[in-house]
């Protein structure tokens, strides 16, 4: 029975070691997340044609400052920007406090046909060592007319998709 | 017996049915403890190789969180099987038979690198910068080299006697798990595979980890100063390999 306390005693400190490894690689994992995919910024993009896109992003976090955003029609990268537009209707609904924090862009001209507008809000890792993007709502897809007067205005462009 | 009696008993069962689960919860085999005591051990190298990197940057506190872990396990583990250090091979009686063992094996090796070496045109004998440093060679190799023979045979080697006792099968084993380590870099792990063995098989017969540390930084040295970057990728394993 003498040997049987120590030998208790490894059979514990095994199992308190299996479960602080499996937590130390979970906090670990969770801490990497939170510090490379920002989880708290919100927004949506509501508005797509042949001119602009348009939407809010916020970063529930720290609501006051401004979000870095970027567009990429069909894939490829057309511009970035920073939140900073009143957006009055977006508080008027509830969905945040703070009203700077719209944000639009003035598109180059597009060919002819459908295209998918995506935005992403852009995220800084605490040490600048990583830069990642997040997709912000959902894709919107909008058509882009033959006729150059049609695309001027808002009517002539179907927009699909968003929130 | 009246009601009264009847609860006492069964109240007694139960604290008699509780004794036993917890007679049994350390009636744990004695070879499936010592493989649950390796798994844990290469568990602590994996996921510093493979999780603090890509995680948490090259961050050494956090990188220290599991070694201590397993540091706290195989001092544990040692006090708990009444293993002396001496046991271990932290002795000095039989260092030159280790080392007569050693020599012949560590001289084939170092002459098949720096034939390669050759071929490959990488001979640089301090191609690195910090292996420039005297002390580094002398005190941070020999350290690393002595740290990972005492976790590779002081504690690993050892807890595979109990699990499948000495001989072959054993020191492959010791070889292939040291190799392991070294994942993903092919050629360290070749390299581990084959100097496992020896150490391994050194290990077995004459059990002196100086000795063995020694042998490990010298070949790592050697490794180092004959071969090309390209082929040792700056001896980077885990997820660094991939950096």
């Amino acid at each position: 029975m003498s040997g049987l306390t120590p030998r208790k005693g490894l059979v514990r400190l095994l199992l308190i070691k299996s479960f602080a490894d499996l937590f130390f690689v979970l906090a670990l994992a969770v801490s990497f997340s939170f510090r490379t995919f920002e989880p708290r910024f919100r927004g949506n993009v509501d508005e797509a044609d042949a001119l602009h896109v348009a939407g809010w992003a916020i970063n529930a976090a720290d609501p006051s400052s401004r979000v870095e955003v970027h567009l990429y029609i069909d894939g490829r990268f057309i511009a970035n920007t920073r939140t900073g537009r009143s957006r009055p209707d977006v508080v008027a609904a509830k969905r945040i406090k703070e009203a700077q924090s719209g944000f639009e862009f003035r598109l180059p001209p597009l060919d002819p046909g459908e295209h998918e507008a995506r935005v992403y809000v852009v995220h800084r890792s605490a040490d600048n060592a990583r830069l990642t993007l997040q997709l912000l709502g959902r894709p919107i897809t909008f058509r882009v007319g033959e006729n150059p007067v049609e695309n001027g205005s808002r009517g002539g462009s179907e927009v699909r998709g968003g929130q | 017996m009246g009601p009264e009696g009847d609860l006492r008993c069964a109240a007694a069962n139960d604290v008699e049915k509780q004794n036993e689960m917890r007679t049994a919860d350390v009636k744990v085999d004695d070879k499936t403890l010592a493989a649950w005591e390796i798994i844990s051990v290469i568990s602590s190298v994996l996921i510093v190789a493979w999780t603090i990197v890509p995680l948490a940057g090259e961050s050494r506190l956090v990188g220290a969180v599991p070694i201590a872990l397993a540091f706290a396990l195989m001092i544990q583990s040692h006090r708990a099987r009444g293993e002396s250090l001496r046991d271990l091979g932290f002795r000095t009686d039989n260092f030159f038979r280790a080392i007569r063992l050693l020599i012949l094996p560590m001289v084939i090796g170092a002459l098949l690198l720096l034939f390669a070496g050759r071929i490959a045109q990488a001979l640089g004998f301090g191609a690195s910068e910090r292996m420039r440093s005297v002390w580094w060679i002398i005190l941070g190799g020999f350290a690393w080299g002595l740290l990972q023979q005492y976790a590779l045979q002081g504690f690993i080697h050892r807890r595979l006697y109990i699990i499948y006792g000495r001989g072959a099968r054993t020191t492959f084993l010791v070889a292939l798990i040291f190799a392991g380590l070294h994942a993903p870099n092919f050629a360290l792990m070749a390299a581990t595979f084959a100097s496992g063995l020896v150490w391994a098989y050194v290990y077995e017969r004459a059990p002196n980890l100086w000795a063995l540390g020694l042998s490990h930084s010298t070949m790592s040295w050697i490794v180092i100063a004959t071969l090309p970057d390209s082929i040792i990728t700056g001896l980077r394993v885990g997820y660094k390999y991939f950096m």
